[in-house]
């Protein structure tokens, strides 16, 4: 099972509002970690899934990645889709894997933009909201 | 409080749909959490239905569970994901239809289990909107979050 943390400024919880007593305690934010399914990184999967145009959003990652990697478009799918439906309210800050730094940095691509830069690796001093250090 | 809710954006939207947490699951849960013995598998694995009853804590098996040998619509092992400091996690996963499945389908219900089959099935969840899936390449990808304190 391949790990990624993600670094997370604007959790939300369970009723979609921000996790204020994180986002309000001088930590810098908390982490969300992602066990990824066995096919995140299946090419032949991927480009099966991205034969068709079922799915307008998948559609859209796999046009964003370059041709080596379109082989991570399902683990991008699947990240995207959690994400935004119950981890956060903004795009993640930084993404590392230890054992797949290649996902990370195509995760940390696909959530950078003109206005936001998303850091491959985490940055020092950065924990997770209750970790020592916080 | 534990509890269960679904969130699949299939194409451009953004549904919900209430789902529920079995009795079997719930007992599975409480030994997750403190039983001295060994404890029950988690539960990360998606299976899709087609079948149009009700869900029920009483089920036990997702009726008419998609199971075409080689198919890409059958259960699988979904991506975990919790967010520290916060009450929620998430199970997501995404099924890609192949040449072996039996198309069209209409997937109207999902269920999780902690097991690649057999197992015991921990949530049901009726989609709010139900999925087509016509050709071989189309795909769902569904996110179901928990919920708990």
């Amino acid at each position: 099972m391949t790990a990624v943390q993600v670094g997370n400024a604007v959790p939300k919880m369970s009723n979609g509002s921000p996790a204020s007593h994180i986002i309000d305690d001088p930590c810098d934010g908390t982490i969300t970690e992602f066990s990824m399914a066995p096919y995140y990184d299946d090419a032949e999967v991927a480009e099966l899934a991205l034969s068709t145009n079922n799915d307008r959003v998948l559609s859209m990652v796999g046009r964003a990645l370059a041709t080596e990697d379109r082989r991570f478009a399902l683990g991008v799918r699947d990240v995207e889709d959690a994400w935004w439906s119950a981890h956060s309210n903004d795009p993640p800050e930084w993404v590392q894997s230890d054992e797949d730094p290649e996902f990370a940095r195509v995760l940390a691509e696909h959530f950078s933009s003109s206005s936001h830069q998303c850091a491959v690796g985490r940055p020092d001093g950065w924990s997770a909201y209750g970790e020592e250090g916080d | 409080m534990l509890y269960h809710e679904h969130y699949e954006p299939p194409a451009d939207r953004w549904l919900e749909g209430e789902a529920l947490l079995t009795n079997g699951g719930r007992d599975s849960v409480h030994k997750q959490i403190a039983d001295t013995a060994a404890q029950p598998a988690s539960f990360n694995y998606v299976a899709l239905t087609a079948n149009t009853s009700a869900a029920s804590a009483s089920d036990t098996t997702l009726a008419g569970e998609i199971v075409t040998g080689g198919g890409g619509l059958i259960r699988g092992q979904g991506t975990f994901a919790h967010t520290n400091g916060t009450n929620t996690s998430t199970i997501t996963k995404t099924h890609t239809a192949n040449g072996s499945d039996s198309l069209p389908v209409v997937v109207h219900k999902i269920g999780i289990f902690n097991a690649s089959s057999s197992g015991t099935m921990g949530f049901e969840t009726v989609l709010n909107a139900d999925a087509t899936l016509s050709a071989s390449g189309d795909n769902l990808t569904t996110t179901d979050t928990l919920t708990a304190g």
